[in-house]
């Protein structure tokens, strides 16, 4: 290396080091985050809030109608809703006509738009870890539109207040769930790692959102 | 050497450009993005539950502000979110302000955990809250039922479904655990064995759903014996929306970033970085 000026050594090694810690990241876990490192203990770990007003259902627009497609333009993300109910085993369903391109809306609570929290689920990967619907949900931050339209042709716009990562047993239900005293959408997918022996990902990621308009 | 000196900036502005680059695709990359941490806490859910005989239409005062008003004797109220951690709760006459308070109690309750919390008692033997901390999961396929016990000076009670015992000598200020009941209509009937006393109610209990049957007032006097019912839906776990990395891979990914991009560019920003240093050799 003695060939390359001096000046210029320190810059190929920083450049050649990034480029490394890229490749490694390009190949590793798809569900790992560095935030998700800080959960302790069984404690959920929230990243970032911000306070909303709530908003009563329009007027104009009536009661919402079953939600159709979800917009989050931020991450890209376009999908259509299927519903989805529970499981045998009491968990919330994950879409099945489309799983890792279409969302699940939990039939069983309100509507988008609607007093009460209402539940959209999706996909973080597929199979071999290729990305899926709700891949990049982690990269929301407090504040970003997220968007609902109903079989009534009406668009329904919530704001992201708070992320929050949950290993699964822990969960805060009545919350993510019940809690009736606003508009709420949330949105839910896996993070962490992968753990094989139980076949599910180590936590699970609640965007919490609220009705603007 | 003239020339010389005149490439060195310029090659290293161009390696300068290559290392932001570099970064910049970091930052793009999925799962390295910086989320921005604050301090934030879950609500916690509590409902409030009129079972003294002895205290009229009341108000509600949490940490001195009126949060119920016109509580009437067997009213319960839906979950109500509240910031977690300690709060003075006082109840009051309607009208008389918490000054006057026949209640004040402080409670705790914890983020994201459901509660009720029940103001019970005659003036007798005195006047009080009892809390209930409560599960509202769902039982797939199932519906959920919890007896409370709130009728003073009445021993303890039995709860049957359809004839049959469900919850036996619950004792007072007690609530029972979680039953689950196959979904359809049934007559429950509560009775209190030492005073010979019993009341029902016909309910239909639904798939999913968790139903709270109180039983409050007194069984020789007024307000007389009667059961309360309230019914909400159950919440389900998590989902598992992640897949085996190890998996047979899919058809290629058309959410998000693809995942072989941030390698694409890995390998072009090697290749630039190669490309630079054999050129500065070259000219060396």
């Amino acid at each position: 290396m003695g060939w390359i000026m001096p000046g210029l050594k320190p810059l190929l090694w920083a450049c050649s080091l990034l480029a490394i810690l890229l490749l490694l990241n390009s190949c590793g876990s798809p569900g790992a985050a560095p935030v998700e490192r800080q959960v302790r203990d069984g404690q959920p770990l929230l990243v970032g809030e911000a306070g909303l007003p709530d908003h009563s259902p329009r007027s104009l627009a009536g009661p919402p109608g079953l939600p159709t497609h979800l917009r989050i333009p931020i991450i890209g993300v376009d999908a259509t809703i299927e519903t989805v109910g529970v499981t045998a085993s009491g968990e919330l369903e994950v879409p099945a006509r489309r799983p890792w391109d279409d969302v699940g809306w939990y039939r069983l609570g309100p509507r988008p738009g609607e007093r009460g929290s209402a539940v959209i689920d999706g996909h973080l990967d597929r199979p071999g870890g290729a990305p899926a619907v709700f891949w990049r949900l982690r990269e929301l931050q407090p504040g970003a539109l997220v968007q609902v339209l109903d079989s009534q042709g009406h668009w329904w716009s919530f704001r992201v207040r708070a992320l929050a990562y949950y290993p699964p047993r822990q969960a805060p239900l009545q919350q993510i769930f019940a809690d009736t005293s606003g508009h709420y959408l949330n949105l839910i997918t896996c993070a962490g790692d992968w753990i094989a022996s139980e076949h599910q990902t180590q936590l699970r990621l609640v965007v919490y959102t609220t009705l603007i308009a | 050497m003239r020339n010389s000196s005149h490439r060195h900036p310029s090659m290293g502005s161009l390696l300068g450009l290559l290392a932001v680059l570099c970064c910049g695709a970091l930052a793009w990359a999925p799962g390295l993005g910086f989320a921005q941490k604050a301090a934030a806490s879950p609500s916690a859910f509590v409902r409030i539950m009129h079972a003294s005989p002895d205290i009229g239409v009341a108000d509600v005062f949490l940490d001195g502000r009126r949060a119920l008003s016109n509580f009437q004797f067997g009213t319960v109220t839906d979950y109500l979110a509240i910031p977690p951690g300690p709060h003075k709760v006082q109840v009051a006459l309607i009208g008389k302000g918490p000054d006057a308070a026949v209640i004040t109690q402080t409670l705790s309750v914890e983020p994201g955990f459901a509660y009720t919390v029940a103001a019970i008692g005659v003036q007798a033997t005195g006047l009080s809250l009892v809390v209930f901390k409560e599960d509202n999961s769902l039982a797939a396929g199932k519906a959920k039922l919890r007896f409370y016990h709130l009728s003073p000076e009445s021993g303890p009670a039995t709860l049957t479904a359809n004839g049959t015992p469900l919850i036996k000598n619950l004792q007072y200020l007690r609530a029972s655990d979680y039953t689950l009941l196959a979904p359809g209509r049934y007559t429950f009937d509560v009775d209190l064995e030492q005073q010979h006393i019993s009341q029902q109610t016909t309910l239909e209990v639904s798939v999913n759903q968790i139903t709270s049957i109180f039983s409050i007032g007194l069984p020789l006097g007024t307000p007389k014996l009667e059961l309360v019912a309230r019914q909400v839906a159950g919440t389900p776990s998590l989902p598992d929306t992640g897949s085996d990395p190890g998996a047979s891979a899919s058809p290629p990914a058309q959410a998000g970033v693809p995942v072989a991009l941030p390698l694409v560019l890995t390998l072009l920003l090697l290749l630039i970085g190669g490309s630079t240093t054999l050129l500065l050799r070259s000219r060396r």
